[in-house]
């Protein structure tokens, strides 16, 4: 068996001579023929560390050379040759193999990727996968008992505890009380957060193992490339559902940085996360038509502002290339502990946060800069055709998206909130500020700049779509 | 798009795939794109000159089967390869 790869001629003669050039101590990390064959294929680590050596220009020299009697490409040549060594290897190995029919997935596989077949798939997918599972089951029936006993059995002893170590109003409600760490950030993340997260990552997992989020890229390209996006930015977008903050997260794993801007830009406007939406459609659905409004609204909104930010971000459209892995049963086991991995990681990435938002509420009440911003909202309320009532819904919301919608729902139920004014406030907290920890991981993924043009526009655009839809609505004379 | 080149008397289809129709057979003649990166990933999954290719599907994305490896990809990089046509 020989050890080295040969490779065409011009190829050989440039990689001797890197070699002959490179200095000793490299001989000790990797292979001086590694380095220079990393070197012919352009690779920027190797490049940057050894642009300061005094015979890098003569590289440059040889590099340029020998690309220049070469047809194709270095790195498509280098490649090219390792691949023939493949498959010959592979061919000397494999002992008769016969040609086995692959069909055995196939029908599945053709049935998942047709798009005639394919879009329903989807779509049941989307609906027990993310809205039944999820935001249902998760976020209705799981959440309402954890934090059921949380607000029964724990808040009131914490709140007693508290009570009796500090005298002081102040200090106390910094922990306990409404707004606490232990009370609202604990309890947030316990018990909101915990079971949504759980079960959609249980979800996801799920999917991931059974080969089925590729083929959801693969039906979706065309219509996100319309968007300014790519297949790939489907699985962050799903995420969104879910919980918006990890999904900033995930937007990482995109491949360029103008489809990581829109993707961020669209997942702080218009998806909302699984707490907000659970509330949404708890409130809306006594109206069906309230609902319908609300979810064309959105869907439009989604389309229109991603073919606008598509033609506005600069950058080159993004590529699609993805494999295809055969569709497989999952392993339990494999699910679990993949849940298992990344829910602790996720849990200690974003506990802080509820935290300091619990603390940002408590110094905000504290300085009187809450109401004041309160009061400043509300002739905006008016504006929007809201009650003045509304107005601390938006501020709170910011720091529980879900919380803002819950205030809404105590609002109509008093009577405050009217069916035309429910559609349209639904819609304006929707669209409006992301949560405080999605927020935080916009500074963090996308840099201070991109956040603060992204939040500014979003608040903006939140409040003037919600006049817009309000005088729409009065005119149509659309009543729920 | 199409180039035609005559060696030993046959003449030659070098085809870019976004031309042919779904189950068309190949071999991979050229992959030509700008983006260096497109090329290394191909490259990475297996799509070399000189491989057998076929197209299952055209429509949402390009799906091919190269080896034994299946991938989807657009219309962009669906052009960047270029076939020479086994059967059709």
């Amino acid at each position: 068996m020989s050890p080295q790869i040969l490779y065409p001629s011009p190829i050989e003669t440039a990689i001797s001579r890197i070699e002959s050039l490179l200095d000793e101590r490299w001989q000790d990390l990797i292979s001086r023929r590694s380095i220079a064959l990393l070197l012919l294929q352009q690779d920027p680590k190797i490049r940057s560390q050894l642009q300061q050596q005094p015979y890098f220009p003569e590289i440059e020299r040889i590099i340029a050379k020998t690309q220049a009697s070469m047809d194709e490409s270095l790195t498509y040549a280098i490649a090219q040759s390792r691949h023939q060594i493949a498959m010959d290897i592979d061919r000397d190995a494999t002992v008769n193999l016969r040609k086995r029919p692959i069909v055995e997935d196939e029908w599945l596989h053709n049935l998942t990727v047709h798009p005639v077949t394919g879009i329903p798939i989807l779509l049941l997918v989307l609906y027990f996968g993310v809205y039944q599972f999820v935001g249902v089951f998760a976020g209705g029936t799981l959440v309402d008992g954890i934090e059921g006993f949380f607000e029964s059995q724990i808040n009131p002893i914490v709140n007693t505890v508290v009570g009796s170590i500090f005298p002081w109003q102040v200090i106390q409600d910094l922990f306990a009380n409404d707004y606490g760490i232990i009370t609202l950030g604990i309890r947030y993340g316990v018990a909101i957060v915990l079971p949504i997260v759980t079960a959609f990552f249980l979800m996801f997992s799920f999917l991931e193992d059974s080969g089925y989020l590729p083929r959801l890229s693969l039906l979706m390209d065309r219509l996100f490339k319309t968007i300014g996006l790519s297949g790939r930015s489907v699985i962050p977008l799903i995420l969104g559902l879910g919980c918006g903050t990890m999904a900033t997260l995930v937007t990482r794993t995109l491949e360029s940085k103008r489809e990581r801007i829109i993707a961020t830009f669209l997942l702080a406007l218009t998806i909302p996360c699984s707490a907000q939406l659970g509330v949404i459609v708890a409130l809306l659905s006594q109206e069906p038509s309230a609902l319908f409004v609300w979810s064309t609204v959105m869907v439009g909104i989604f389309l229109s502002i991603g073919f606008l930010a598509g033609k506005i971000v600069p950058g080159e459209s993004s590529c699609f290339c993805m494999e295809i892995p055969p569709l497989r049963l999952p392993r339990i086991q494999a699910i679990l502990t993949k849940t298992y991995v990344r829910l602790k990681w996720y849990f200690w990435e974003i506990m802080p946060l509820f935290i300091f938002a619990s603390v940002l509420i408590w110094l905000g009440k504290l300085t009187g800069i809450f109401d004041l911003v309160v009061r400043g909202l509300e002739p905006v309320m008016l504006w929007l055709g809201l009650p003045q009532e509304a107005a601390p819904t938006f501020l709170y919301g910011f720091f529980r998206r879900d919380y803002g919608a819950a205030v809404m729902f105590d609002l109509h139920s008093a009577g405050i909130l009217t069916g035309q004014q429910l559609v349209v406030a639904a819609v304006t907290l929707t669209l409006f500020i992301p949560c405080v920890a999605q927020l935080q991981f916009m500074f963090k993924e996308r840099g201070a700049k991109n956040t603060v043009v992204i939040a500014s526009f979003v608040v903006l655009f939140a409040f003037s779509l919600g006049y817009l839809l309000n005088q729409l609505l009065t005119i149509m004379e659309l009543s729920f | 798009m199409f180039s035609q080149q005559f060696s030993q008397g046959f003449s030659v289809h070098y085809c870019p795939l976004d031309y042919l129709g779904t189950k068309t057979q190949g071999m991979i003649a050229a992959i030509r794109n700008k983006d260096e990166k497109v090329v290394k990933k191909l490259l990475a999954m297996g799509v070399h000159s000189g491989m057998q290719i076929t197209l299952e599907q055209r429509f949402p994305s390009f799906v091919i089967r190269v080896g034994r490896t299946r991938i989807a990809i657009d219309k962009k990089i669906a052009n960047s390869i270029k076939v020479k046509v086994v059967s059709r």
